[in-house]
């Protein structure tokens, strides 16, 4: 049903470099999702997103002891195990699909996984309005 | 088009036609042997070189010489449209465009992918082959001849260091250069629409296109971020782009012709790592061989430990204070222009600097080399990337410039984007399709098809920081 909807409108969230080169996105509401989204909401889903984000490349002690440990083994290890940053972008998508299906479906919205667009922008796709009506 | 093979079906029946006369008339002594080695003297006018070359006419002249071939016999010529191999593209096109896709075979830059896209290395080698070429053959001879002397008089332990020492240099040069150094992948269409329309949207009415960067505050500092004309975007902070690869690499360092790759945010641990270790076995074979005094080794290792121990030393400067290659040699931070500049990227702790540069997370690779297309894109790029490839080998003129720093300016850029936006239409000859086809099929099937290989891409200018070991 969605693959046959028209998509009317792409509209994409920059990212913010106000905290230097770590990944966030702007939390600025877009103009043309007004008439579709609640800002709330959407300031919501890009902070969690941001958290999630900061998580990912947070230097801790667990971040630490992997690198050390990498280092130590040449980086062999990188080739076996997965790493942190990896596990909190499964949980990115996870909860991104989850937000897709809860809110912005049926909305007639689509967010796209940063990931899919290299980390650049968050790509949130409007359908026609049409489609929706069952 | 049709006239374009009869046309060369009937030159190649001339020319058998004539070899055959002649190779008669000097058999039967009419004529002295020794004649023209060109014999298309009756099929054009032209005093030397044969005419049309096409791939199958030149096989078919060199295999059967003095026979009449009839030209109806002959494999059809494959257009030039078509993928490089000889023996006709038409079935092969079919299949090509029902399998899946994966990305890195219709990836934009200029590198190439090994074992099914998990190894990505820049399209030019350099000088990798020699790196690991010097290494293994210094190390080989360390252990063959040295080791056993020293086993002998001093102890075993020292066979021991130098294999570790020698399997990490191996393997974190592998790394580095088998690693994607943190392309970032180029901007969908929609994206390069929407950026456009914001840029555009500034009003600007003057006759000069509007300078295309974007100020950010950075923790109290303004950064410049420029739009990258090849992969339209603007460039996140640190990240430039290599004209070498043609990519756009986050937190570049350099191009580093010595490990054939780019230098980025995802393998400088591993170049680090590298050359750390390496000037560590330099400076064990050198002291180890002064007690035998082999002289190549000796040799090799004098010549690379001031090098390398030099660039380990300047990458150390350059880890603790979080700096790029890229920014150093451009000075971005050191406050040149008289400003109260400071590194905006910097923790203000020498060792936190080096634990996040050396020990810090990992991010994954952006550019999904395994992935597949989308069964439309797919469709789409195998066409396209039949017919479009070649025009698409005009390097930009700013492509020349070094690794390091390539900043084109707009008004040259803008004409680059624009070559590269009409290239599809398809308005190369079709003899350069033809020879760059051919080139291709030669190679191992696993490259992605390069078109810009015969575009004769100079390497860096002797600028210090190009170069992995400084002067």
């Amino acid at each position: 049903m969605r693959q046959q909807a028209a998509v009317a409108a792409k509209v994409f969230i920059q990212r913010d470099y106000t905290n230097g080169t770590v990944c966030q996105f702007q939390t600025k509401f877009p103009s043309e999702l007004e008439t579709r989204l609640d800002k709330q909401q959407f300031e919501e889903t890009v902070r969690t997103l941001n958290n999630l984000y900061a998580e990912a490349e947070k230097l801790g002690s667990q971040s630490y002891i992997e690198g050390c440990l990498a280092c130590l083994t040449a980086y062999t290890v990188f080739l076996c195990m997965e790493t942190h940053y990896e596990k909190v972008l499964k949980k990115i998508t996870k909860y991104i699909q989850e937000q897709n299906d809860k809110i912005y479906a049926p909305r007639g919205l689509l967010l796209t996984d940063p990931i899919e667009r290299g980390l650049r922008v968050i790509e949130v796709t409007i359908f026609e309005d049409r489609s929706l009506t069952r | 088009m049709s006239n374009f093979y009869s046309k060369s079906s009937t030159q190649i029946r001339v020319y058998l036609r004539v070899k055959v006369e002649r190779a008669h008339q000097v058999a039967t002594g009419e004529r002295a042997e020794g004649f023209r080695s060109c014999v298309c003297d009756v099929a054009c006018r032209r005093p030397h070189a044969p005419t049309v070359r096409t791939p199958t006419s030149r096989l078919i002249m060199k295999k059967c010489e003095y026979q009449q071939i009839d030209p109806r016999a002959l494999p059809t010529p494959t257009p030039p449209h078509h993928r490089g191999d000889d023996d006709g593209g038409g079935g092969g096109k079919s299949d090509e465009l029902k399998r899946p896709r994966r990305k890195w075979e219709v990836f934009p830059g200029k590198n190439r992918f090994y074992c099914g896209g998990r190894i990505i290395v820049a399209r030019q080698s350099g000088v990798l082959p020699l790196t690991l070429g010097l290494i293994l053959v210094t190390s080989g001879l360390f252990f063959m001849f040295d080791c056993p002397f020293l086993v002998k008089h001093l102890t075993s332990c020292i066979p021991v260091v130098g294999g570790v020492l020698f399997v990490f240099v191996v393997i974190t040069l592998l790394q580095t250069s088998f690693t994607d150094p943190g392309i970032l992948p180029r901007a969908t269409p929609d994206e390069a629409a929407d950026i456009e329309k914001q840029i555009d949207n500034t009003g600007n009415a003057s006759y000069r296109p509007p300078p295309r960067t974007k100020e950010v505050l950075i923790n109290q500092q303004v950064v410049k971020l420029k739009y990258c004309f090849t992969c339209k975007m603007f460039r996140p902070p640190r990240t430039s782009h290599c004209s070498l690869c043609d990519n756009c690499v986050e937190r570049f360092d350099h191009h580093c012709p010595w490990v054939g790759n780019c230098v980025g945010k995802r393998n400088y641990r591993f170049f680090y790592t590298f050359i750390v270790s390496l000037s560590f076995l330099t400076a064990f074979i050198f002291g180890c061989v002064t007690t035998h005094l082999a002289l190549i080794e000796l040799v090799i290792c004098f010549f690379s430990v001031w090098s390398i121990l030099g660039l380990s030393g300047f990458h150390t400067y350059l880890v603790a204070s979080n700096l790029t290659t890229n920014e150093d040699i451009k000075g971005s931070w050191s406050g040149k222009s008289g400003e109260d500049v400071t590194n905006p990227y910097s923790h203000k702790n020498i060792f936190i600097n080096c634990c996040y540069v050396l020990c810090g997370p990992l991010p994954p690779s952006l550019i999904d080399r395994r992935g597949f297309l989308p069964a439309d894109e797919s469709a789409q790029t195998s066409g396209a990337d039949i017919e479009g490839k070649p025009q698409t080998a005009h390097t930009c003129p700013d492509n020349n410039s070094p690794a390091v720093n390539s900043d084109p300016s707009p008004e040259l850029s803008m004409s680059c984007g624009a070559r590269r936006a009409a290239s599809p239409q398809g308005d190369g000859s079709p003899s350069h399709h033809t020879k760059t086809r051919w080139k291709k099929s030669k190679r191992a099937a696993l490259h992605v098809p390069n078109p810009a290989f015969d575009v004769p891409v100079s390497p860096t200018s002797p600028d210090a920081a190009s170069f992995a070991p400084s002067q």
